[in-house]
């Protein structure tokens, strides 16, 4: 009984590292994606003025 | 007490590390240092015997091109059915479990696969693509995907998915879906490129 109470215990506080450290890395990439794809699209539309003004 | 409880968040702790230091690297003088010293590298990669074919023998590089697609369509249809059903948009009547994993043995195949067939092709035309930018950006959404999946994705996955938190399951799809467009997107950008 104490044997399952742990395990279940363990089961979830990995469970929640495991949802922090995804909350992390997803908030970085989808950032660092909405950023660098920005900047490429801003470079196109600025030669884009300059092609045809 | 408080090794303890650094000690059951491990992962994240890592994670926001890795994060850490790849923020420093970015903006620090190391990542123009690195680049200088993998010059060499890329030199030597051209006088290989991959290099050489690459180079003289357009038919091969067109065939192993032809390959690399193809595993990259096998690996971009194992991301849209597995992310898709992390989202919820397709396969719903399939456990979400049983989808993830028949989606995984392909995408690890098909990774394979365009990692051996990308190094062979990179051989070829080593030195442009050491001078563009944009391989560089392919070359960290790549290595940001391999991390992604095998040190963030699969762990949270292999967590019993019913008692996961929906949100994060459709944030992780999402930012999974965003690094692998990206993988894509600037892998064309190269062939366009130069």
């Amino acid at each position: 009984m104490k044997e399952t109470t742990t395990s279940a215990n363990t089961d979830a506080r990995t469970s929640k590292d495991a949802q922090i450290a995804a909350v992390l890395a997803s908030t970085v990439v989808a950032l660092g994606f909405v950023v660098y794809w920005a900047i490429q699209i801003q470079a196109v539309r600025e030669m884009l003025a300059l092609a045809y003004g | 007490m408080s090794t303890g409880v650094l000690g059951s968040y491990t992962r994240s702790i890592a994670v926001a590390l890795v994060i850490g230091l790849g923020l420093v690297f970015a903006f620090s003088d190391a990542r123009i240092d690195t680049w200088f010293a993998l010059l060499p590298i890329f030199e030597w990669m051209e006088t290989t015997p991959f290099g050489v074919i690459g180079q003289t023998w357009g038919a091969a590089f067109a065939v192993v091109e032809a390959i690399h697609l193809l595993a990259m369509a096998v690996l971009g249809g194992s991301v849209l059915v597995s992310d898709g059903r992390l989202l919820s948009l397709v396969f719903t009547d399939v456990p979400l479990r049983q989808v993830q994993d028949a989606c995984h043995r392909p995408f690890v195949w098909s990774l394979l696969l365009i990692i051996l067939t990308g190094v062979f092709m990179a051989c070829g035309v080593a030195i442009k693509i050491y001078y563009l930018d944009v391989f560089w950006y392919k070359m960290l959404a790549l290595s940001v995907g391999v991390a992604f999946v095998f040190f963030v994705r699969r762990p949270l996955l292999r967590h019993d998915i019913e008692h996961l938190n929906p949100q994060v399951l459709r944030l992780v799809a999402v930012a999974s879906l965003m690094i692998w467009f990206s993988v894509a997107a600037t892998g064309r950008w190269i062939g366009y490129s130069g």
